[in-house]
């Protein structure tokens, strides 16, 4: 996945248009079920309830996932 | 040797909370969101009755259907029930009036309680203790749900299921699967009440997730947690249930996992790679009534045509405690 597809996707999860990666956002509980089911989808890995709380911006779940697993 | 289910009959308590109810009384409430990604439109509340009325109601409209007097054995699967001490079952028999020298106990599951239910029932039957059982589950969630939480309120309702177990000649409930890590007992939770925590009047209101309300006395759930452990642990369950029994997907006929919500099961599907036509995915009506579900869904299913006769049935709960299980049943 590169990062357009990535930001894409955040984008239909958080329910917001042309963000990036400095573009603030709230997680609400649909859209961390959503977030979830991405990353393990996508990723191979999880993020906890007190890892989702700590995202502010987009910037916070590419440091999560590592900037390196976004081509 | 082997053990059966005979018959499966559920009893949903009268009183009903839609989602337009509850839009009533929170302005933010999304209907929409509940409807197409939670896939519940309303739930059963027992608001008068407690759990053991409506097991009686279960138990009695099973009983009615078959042969009521040669049950020897009641077992009795709750979270909610209507005293800390005696135990339900035993009160469940005099209600019932079946004889007294059958055996009766309570255990305390929630979403994997009829799995582990049945992998009782199968002891029981297979070592000679019981010849026909009584298999209930029973809980009523929605009295301890704090008013203030619309999503608690929005997942989950009550019911009542009554189940009859009895030996065959053929093995209809086959190898189990069954899973437990306590380390994720506070995921969901009702703190207080036993006897490490009284019940607290005083009890502060907490906030969690999108302005939801409880306090200890009531049931807190991390849902986004909660999520996480079924996405890690199910799949690899279904793998195992599989190789026990050395089966593969493709002779399963049909799969009934618990109905925890739409966007968990669809994940879940999509994960294990099932196809659509052979996963139950049916909760609009009833929502999330814990161990109840999977005996709901085999009823729905085979009322339904979704199953017939000689199918090869997974069976998955999960939830609370942290517990999981499987099994594979013939219808």
């Amino acid at each position: 996945m590169n990062k357009k597809e990535f930001l894409i996707e955040i984008q239909d999860i958080m329910l917001l248009d042309n963000i990036n990666e400095t573009t603030a956002i709230e997680v609400d509980s649909m859209a961390s079920l959503l977030l979830i089911a991405f990353l393990d989808e996508e990723f191979s890995t999880s993020i906890s309830q007190e890892q989702i709380k700590s995202i502010k911006y987009v910037s916070d779940i590419i440091e999560f996932i590592g900037d390196e697993n976004i081509k | 040797m082997g053990v059966k289910i005979e018959k499966i009959e559920f009893y949903l308590p009268s009183d009903k909370l839609t989602n337009e109810d509850l839009k009533k009384e929170f302005v933010d409430f999304d209907l929409s969101k509940v409807e197409n990604k939670i896939g519940i439109k309303s739930r059963h509340i027992a608001n008068k009755e407690t759990s053991l009325d409506l097991a009686y109601n279960s138990s009695l409209k099973v009983l009615k259907s078959t042969k009521y007097k040669n049950i020897d054995f009641i077992l009795y699967c709750t979270q909610t029930p209507d005293y800390i001490l005696p135990t339900s079952a035993c009160i469940l028999q005099d209600k019932l009036n079946l004889k007294t020298d059958i055996g009766a106990l309570d255990f305390n599951l929630g979403c994997s309680g009829y799995v582990y239910g049945l992998a009782l029932c199968k002891g029981l039957i297979d070592t000679g203790i019981a010849k026909r059982i009584l298999l209930v589950t029973t809980d009523t969630y929605t009295k301890y749900i704090h008013k203030q939480d619309k999503g608690n309120r929005s997942i989950f309702g009550d019911g009542s299921t009554a189940s009859i177990l009895s030996y065959c000649d053929k093995n209809n409930i086959k190898e189990f699967q069954l899973n437990t890590d306590g380390s994720g007992y506070d995921k969901l939770i009702i703190k207080n009440g036993g006897s490490k925590y009284s019940l607290d009047e005083n009890s502060a209101l907490k906030m969690y997730g999108d302005n939801n309300y409880y306090n200890d006395n009531c049931l807190y759930m991390q849902g986004p947690d909660i999520f996480n452990f079924t996405i890690k642990n199910i799949p690899k369950l279904i793998n195992d249930v599989l190789d026990k029994n050395k089966m593969n997907m493709d002779e399963i006929d049909y799969f009934i996992f618990h109905q925890a919500n739409k966007f968990m099961l669809k994940y879940l599907m999509k994960k294990i790679k099932i196809p659509k036509e052979k996963f139950h995915l049916n909760l609009t009506e009833t929502a999330n009534t814990v161990s109840s579900t999977i005996p709901i869904a085999i009823k729905q299913a085979f009322d339904d045509n979704k199953i017939k006769i000689g199918d090869n049935v997974l069976l998955a709960g999960f939830g609370v405690g942290l517990s999981w299980g499987g099994t594979i049943i013939t219808v």
